[in-house]
């Protein structure tokens, strides 16, 4: 029969109290079990730990997105029609400091942007805009103590069809957003002003000829490499094998052009991400279809 | 790539049927937001879902228990001195100072242990209780391969010292001796105490026959029928020949001797000197090295490593590291009888028997919960040269990787990353990249906190970091109307098209109110003001404020127009200069020289010219335009008045 105590070895219940005599003269044990416990499953190095649950909208509306900023952890979460910032204090509890209604259509994804350009959200939705929005302190009187108050500062309605997703870009290119919606066309705005968020141009349209569903910007800021976005789609047209695509800044023509295409992706690509940079030579890029596959992308080569 | 031992574990969240619905997630920085979402792309969907919450997951509990929270600084101070001491560790004191660094490590385990367990005891639930009594079993768990690594891999022990090491060992960890030694020894009558024996037995299977042949006196004593064997195994465990640290003999000498002892005991055995009193028969067989008597101890031993250490001790004093780990697995298939497998500790300490330091990590880093102990011994492993530059498939070696992952997670702790921080000092590779990345994400939630970091930044040249930690608060600043703490931050990030728009937000301000904000900071700009056009222009504005204030009109006034003919006062200030100039136009002595003069009406010239005709004007720039005509006309007048006495004064003094 097999000892279930790893304190005192015993089979079955143990008599030996499992409280030390001496601490130091204590049984070691790495998984100190106790008696008649049940044999577990093996577990693995960092076993996350369920910390709490914050209550969310009640009512019974999805949240379609969360993201947390990247210099405050503050989060901002997407609901249909809806859009909430959530605001972490000190004690590690969560306030909701904002909850207003934002598109007219179901928001899709919504990211901050980088902390240096003020407390600024974008938000993409179903009924073909873009929206970016602005934290404004101390302006409104009747606000609510902890209450934030956020303001529209434009809308990109240039999309003919549901957005699906925004991303802003690396910091070091300045304030630049890009879009991507299911009619194929990813379009890079810029503020050429960041302290006056209601000016946007459109600086490019990239046409992928496919739907999109999801971008993501190269964070690298080395002079190596030149502004990259991944571009993912979900386009089950028998024509459309190649589901994710690479397009490249090119200084010369200073426009976007197509870099790489991966083949091997042929399943519907729900999200991208490329990994921080780290100075390395080349890019690591983690597309989610049916599983997630991880690839290295060389620059002049590209590479799997 | 290495293959994975095993699938990662799965983790459910309560209250989401994970097979039928979808979960979204995001990271945080330190922790993991989900909740469940239906992301179905075309348009409303009319699922309610079940689950209203969104769930918080942090990666590493550890970081943020109190008292781990002890090891966590007191390791950190240990680290940093070894990685500095590196330099003059040379030749045979080296050894000695990476031993010494090694029980430092072991001491501060030590002492977590014991605090813990105090925290244990006094714990008010029996819940946390036994989970603080788990912790300190794992503690201990750390702190018995640690000591073993210590012997097999910095001492490196050779044979003979090596028992003596392991002894210690043992000893150390193994024991419930001395509660149990005050437990018979404190009763009235020792020798009829229903433990004695066992004391006895325990005694001697830890290799302290000393005080083992003290009981035995002490049953001498009681028992006069026994006396007599009790005196000879007594003297039997005096005679064990015994390495001691200083003993000149060589191994071959004390191999010698003991095999005369071992036979001197066989013949007491042989001839039944200890037949009626079975526990002294038993003893002598222990000591005897024989296995199955050795195995019928098993609940006093209590572990497999005790029954090798015991079982060397009496059957191969001499042992050599090498031929260690076949002693240990044959102890190990032995005592465990084929009755249960082995633990993970097990297989730890096998691996390190086997000197095998990789398996040990390895083993270790999965069934622990927190790096910290993995990433510090490998650092002194690494000291002690015996990790082969192993390089692993990310591209930086094990030391590294583990370190790097350990102050990965310190950083997710809102005040134990300033020891992350260190850490990353030391990891040459990738150390400055990570904690690049890493201290961009901290939160600033105070003044105090953003100051650290930013000193932190500025000690290791970190250019960039600084210039944007510098930015973010600058722009929060800026959102929350606080223009001198944004200005000081812009200057502070040498921002200069920042702080040109803070400056143009300060004039704006005087413009309104008549009078600025946060006089001290502008008065004590000193060199900082070069850095935007429009700073310097701030900070002379003010200063001529100063010297009308202290009615040094001259000078004031020269200052003055010098900001105007130098182009550093923007266009559209040049009214307010200009109406900041009548007071000195209507003193009574003339202040403005002719040439000076002039030149204040060239300017008036030159912003009037540039004045578009409006298309119709409405009411209130009618009003508007009234001000503006008067204020002209009140210049103009002003500005001819006092031309007229200057070239009269100008021209009286060349006359007399």
């Amino acid at each position: 029969m097999r000892a279930e105590c790893t304190v005192c070895l015993a089979r079955g219940p143990c008599s030996r109290p499992a409280n030390l005599q001496r601490a130091l003269g204590t049984q070691p044990a790495l998984r100190p079990r106790p008696c008649q416990c049940v044999q577990g499953n093996r577990s693995r190095a960092i076993v996350p730990a369920l910390k709490s649950a914050v209550p969310v909208l009640a009512g019974g509306v999805y949240v379609i997105c969360v993201t947390t900023s990247v210099c405050n952890g503050d989060l901002a979460a997407t609901f249909i029609y809806l859009k909430q910032v959530w605001f972490k204090s000190e004690s590690g509890d969560w306030h909701c400091t904002a909850g207003w209604k934002t598109h007219s259509g179901s928001v899709w994804r919504v990211t901050w942007a980088h902390p240096e350009f003020g407390q600024v959200l974008a938000s993409c939705s179903f009924d073909r805009t873009a929206a970016v929005w602005e934290e404004i302190v101390g302006e409104s009187n009747d606000k609510l103590p902890g209450q934030s108050h956020w303001v529209k500062r434009t809308t990109l309605v240039d999309s003919r069809t549901s957005v699906t997703d925004v991303k802003f870009a690396p910091k070091h290119m300045g304030l630049i957003l890009a879009t991507c919606s299911a009619d194929g066309i990813v379009r890079i705005y810029e503020a050429p002003d960041v302290m006056n968020l209601s000016q946007w141009s459109l600086q490019h349209e990239i046409s992928c000829k496919l739907s999109c569903t999801c971008i993501s910007w190269s964070p690298s800021s080395s002079r190596a490499h030149s502004p990259t976005i991944a571009v993912g789609s979900d386009d089950s047209s028998p024509s459309a094998m190649a589901k994710v695509q690479i397009f490249e800044y090119n200084e010369n023509t200073r426009k976007y052009a197509k870099a790489e295409t991966l083949m091997t992706v042929t399943d519907p690509v729900h999200d991208i991400a490329f990994a921080p940079n780290l100075e390395r030579s080349f890019h690591i890029l983690a597309v989610a279809t049916k599983d997630v596959r991880i690839f290295t992308l060389k620059p002049m080569r590209s590479g799997e | 790539m290495e293959e994975l031992d095993g699938d990662p574990a799965v983790t459910l969240i309560p209250g989401v049927n994970s097979k039928k619905k979808q979960m979204c997630f995001d990271w945080g920085p330190g922790e993991m937001l989900v909740c469940e979402t239906s992301f179905n792309k075309k348009e409303k969907s009319k699922l309610v879902p079940n689950c209203p919450f969104i769930f918080i997951i942090r990666k590493d509990e550890d970081v943020y228990s109190q008292i781990l929270r002890k090891l966590f600084n007191e390791s950190h101070g240990i680290f940093v001195g070894l990685q500095r001491i590196e330099e003059e560790l040379t030749g045979k004191s080296r050894k000695a100072q990476l031993v010494r660094v090694s029980k430092n490590y072991r001491s501060v385990i030590r002492a977590c242990m014991e605090e813990m367990h105090q925290v244990a005891i006094a714990a008010k639930d029996p819940a946390s209780g036994r989970q603080f009594s788990s912790q300190v079993s794992i503690l201990s768990a750390m702190e018995l391969i640690w000591n073993l690594c210590e012997i097999l891999f910095i001492e490196v022990a050779p044979a003979g010292p090596l028992l003596l090491h392991l002894l210690d060992w043992v000893r150390l960890h193994v024991c419930e001796v001395d509660s149990l030694s005050a437990d018979v020894l404190g009763s009235e009558n020792p020798s009829k105490h229903e433990s004695f024996w066992n004391l006895v037995t325990i005694l001697v299977l830890q290799g302290r026959l000393d005080e083992a042949r003290q009981m035995l006196s002490k049953e001498a004593d009681t028992s006069p029928t026994s006396a007599g064997m009790c005196r000879t195994l007594g003297d039997l465990m005096r005679t064990m020949p015994i390495l001691s640290p200083g003993n000149t003999q060589t191994l071959t000498e004390l191999e010698l001797k003991w095999q005369h002892w071992h036979e001197e005991c066989e013949r007491h055995l042989q001839d039944g000197t200890f037949t009626s009193s079975p526990h002294l028969e038993t003893l002598c067989k222990i000591m005897l090295g024989d296995e199955a008597a050795l195995l019928e101890q098993k609940e006093l031993l209590n572990n497999w490593y005790h029954f090798l250490v015991t079982r060397l001790l009496y059957s191969h004093p001499t042992v050599k590291p090498m031929d260690l780990h076949l002693y240990a697995q044959s102890s190990l298939d032995l005592f465990l009888g084929g009755e249960s497998s082995p633990e993970p500790l097990d297989n730890i300490l096998m691996a390190a028997f086997e000197f095998d330091i990789h398996q040990v990590i390895k083993e270790c880093s999965i069934a622990l919960s927190n790096w910290w102990f993995v990433a510090h011994l490998t650092d002194l492993l690494d000291h002690c040269k015996l990790l082969q530059s192993h390089n692993l498939y990310f591209g930086s070696n094990m030391r590294e990787f583990l370190l790097l992952e350990y102050a990965s997670g310190l950083f997710a702790h809102h005040s134990l990353w300033q020891l992350g921080v260190d850490y990353f000092d030391y990891c040459p590779e990738l150390g400055r990249v990570s904690l690049e990345l890493h201290i961009e994400r901290i939160p600033l939630n105070t003044e105090q906190k953003a100051l650290k970091v930013l000193r932190i930044c500025e000690q290791r040249q970190m250019t960039e970091q600084v210039r944007s930690i510098c930015k973010i608060l600058a722009m929060k600043a800026v959102r929350n109307n606080r223009l001198g703490s944004a200005l000081s931050w812009s200057i502070r990030a040498k921002d200069a098209a920042f702080a040109t728009l803070v400056s143009d937000r300060f004039l704006m301000d005087y413009c309104d109110r008549g009078c600025f904000s946060d006089l001290d900071l502008i008065d004590n700009l000193g060199p900082a003001m070069m850095l935007s056009d429009r700073l310097t222009f701030l900070g002379k504005y003010r200063e001529f404020h100063r010297l009308y204030g202290e009615k040094r009109f001259v000078d004031a006034a020269s200052l003055l127009l010098s900001l105007m003919t130098s182009q550093i006062a923007p266009r559209s200030f040049w009214m307010t200069l200009l109406t900041d100039a009548l007071p000195l136009l209507e003193q009574k002595q003339v202040i403005f020289s002719a040439e000076q003069t002039y030149e204040l009406m060239r300017c008036l010239e030159d912003l009037t010219a540039g004045r578009p005709v409006r298309g119709e004007p409405d009411a209130q720039r009618l009003q508007d335009d009234d001000i503006e005509t008067t204020k002209v006309e009140m210049l103009r007048l002003a500005l001819a008045r006092n031309l007229a006495r200057a070239i009269i004064r100008e021209g009286s003094l060349e006359g007399s």
